[in-house]
């Protein structure tokens, strides 16, 4: 939410002092903030964290790119005419009920516990939104729209690179604002599971031999991945539609 | 609205099991551990027949269900004050948006370390993950309508009066759809806690079938998580659709 006052940090930061100043160092539950930077430096040391932060990412962008782009396939596809939509949306509807948690055991069963497997697992759940903004999209344009290309003799091409997409691009966007916190995690499940590389696979296997220093480290981390991804995507967003509004 | 049966889209669903039947048949597609939909079906008649099925999907729904409904409760009363309540929002807002960035799962391996591998882990998995759309939405339902409110006042309503009659049916839509998206997210979680926590459950179920290497099987459990996760929804759904009727269809949520 825009507009959240700093001054809403206070509760959150008193805690965080209180649990350092009045925590066990040696607390195997609840380690203080300070113990957090001991436990994650022998992953810094042996060159581990930037790997596992750049697999992670990887994974991620290009899972959602991937999501974007099927996703704004299909949900255009199905948005322009309603037999097709009436013919999909039973499966469709079926495939999206699956939980992306369930995907995992399945899709490592079949495809193994490969880098593919966790794109595929990603791909499935971050497709939805798109699709589901895209298909809305689609479907509440205005037929005057689709109508003048063609009556001015625009060629099939032409009337995709200019009509269709700028129409539909923030659709797409929004859909993509809601896939990316997403996509990144269902990216931290499919590694927390399986143990397939990257941050997920760090905390998996930080919490099994119960180094809690460094689980609260990791975790802290992929918030920030988090927060990061949140705000380049909200902006992205913002500016893109405004840059539209101005031209519709 | 009753829709009428989609025969056609039945039809296109019945046709793509068919066309997997036969490319998996005929080796077309070759994946090692890819079962044949008829294979999955033998898969879950052998879960219903050895009762392993009923125990597995009776647990979680239990871890789900329970961790949901005390989110429900949280959720909807500390979002109701953050809402309504000025100065608590100010002052509190932006460390729930700190940590609301935390992703839910990364909490996993937390709560594992915390409650160890016990049904509490995923109760207290599922409660977390219901919490953040129950609270976020409470809160947004709570804090639309100025005008609303005024009229109230104008009314000479008392404080209890404007916050039972105008404020609350006018934030329900929204705090039911906090209620939908908290329910599907705890189910998932609830799975993933199974997963890598607590051996119990239908998560517990689908690690294990692949491990003993019985696609059918496990193919089957997830059919059966997912029909499951479209009843979920649907009851919420049922339910609060004879609840709050007029407050949805005002929302268009009916």
């Amino acid at each position: 939410m825009r507009g959240t006052p700093v001054r809403g940090l206070i509760p959150l930061v008193v805690l965080l002092v209180l649990w350092e100043v009045l925590g066990d160092p040696a607390s195997p539950y609840f380690p203080p903030p300070s113990t957090w930077v001991d436990g994650v430096s022998p992953l810094v040391e042996s060159d581990r964290l930037l790997p596992a932060i750049g697999d992670t990412s990887l994974t991620f962008v290009l899972g959602l790119f991937i999501a974007t782009v099927l996703g704004s396939l299909v949900g255009t596809l199905v948005g322009a005419s309603r037999p097709v939509d009436r013919a999909l949306s039973p499966s469709l509807e079926f495939l999206r009920a699956l939980p992306a948690a369930s995907l995992v055991p399945v899709a490592a069963l079949v495809l193994g516990y490969t880098a593919q497997m966790k794109l595929v697992v990603v791909v499935l759940p971050a497709m939805w939104p798109i699709l589901l903004t895209c298909r809305s999209a689609r479907r509440s344009l205005s037929p005057v729209l689709l109508d003048t290309p063609r009556t001015l003799g625009l060629s099939g091409w032409d009337r995709m690179t200019k009509v269709l997409t700028p129409a539909l691009l923030p659709a797409v966007l929004l859909g993509v604002r809601v896939a990316a916190p997403l996509a990144l995690i269902i990216t931290l499940l499919v590694e927390i599971v399986t143990r397939v590389n990257g941050l997920g696979a760090a905390l998996g296997a930080a919490q099994s031999s119960f180094l809690s220093a460094q689980v609260y480290g990791l975790l802290t981390i992929a918030g920030v991945l988090g927060f990061v991804v949140n705000w380049v995507v909200t902006r992205a967003e913002t500016a893109v539609s405004r840059r539209m509004r101005g031209t519709t | 609205m009753a829709e009428r049966v989609n025969v056609l889209g039945a039809a296109v669903f019945v046709f793509g099991l068919g066309l997997w039947e036969l490319l998996v048949r005929t080796g077309l597609l070759t994946f090692t551990y890819l079962p044949p939909p008829s294979e999955v079906a033998v898969g879950l008649g052998e879960l219903l027949g050895n009762g392993e099925l009923g125990t597995a999907l009776g647990h979680t729904l239990f871890a789900a269900l329970t961790g949901w409904a005390v989110a429900g409760l949280v959720g909807v009363a500390a979002g109701s004050v953050l809402g309504l309540v000025r100065p608590v929002w100010t002052y509190s807002m932006a460390s729930l948006e700190a940590l609301r960035a935390l992703p839910i799962v990364a909490f996993v391996p937390v709560a594992v370390l915390l409650f160890g591998f016990s049904v509490q882990t995923e109760i207290m998995v599922a409660f977390y993950a219901a919490l953040w759309p129950i609270l976020l939405n409470t809160i947004n339902g709570m804090r639309t309508e100025g005008r609303l409110v005024e009229t109230g006042r104008v009314l000479k309503l008392s404080r209890a009066a404007v916050l039972w009659k105008i404020q609350l049916p006018a934030a329900t839509a929204t705090i039911v759809v906090g209620l939908r998206l908290g329910l599907s997210t705890s189910l998932v979680l609830t799975l993933v806690a199974e997963m890598v926590g607590n051996p119990a459950g239908l998560g517990f179920l689908l690690v294990t079938k692949g491990q003993a290497l019985q696609p059918g099987q496990m193919f089957a459990a997830v059919f059966v998580i997912g029909v499951t996760g479209i009843i979920l929804n649907g009851l919420v759904m049922g339910a609060a659709r004879l609840a709050f009727r007029g407050q949805l269809a005002s929302a268009g949520e009916a």
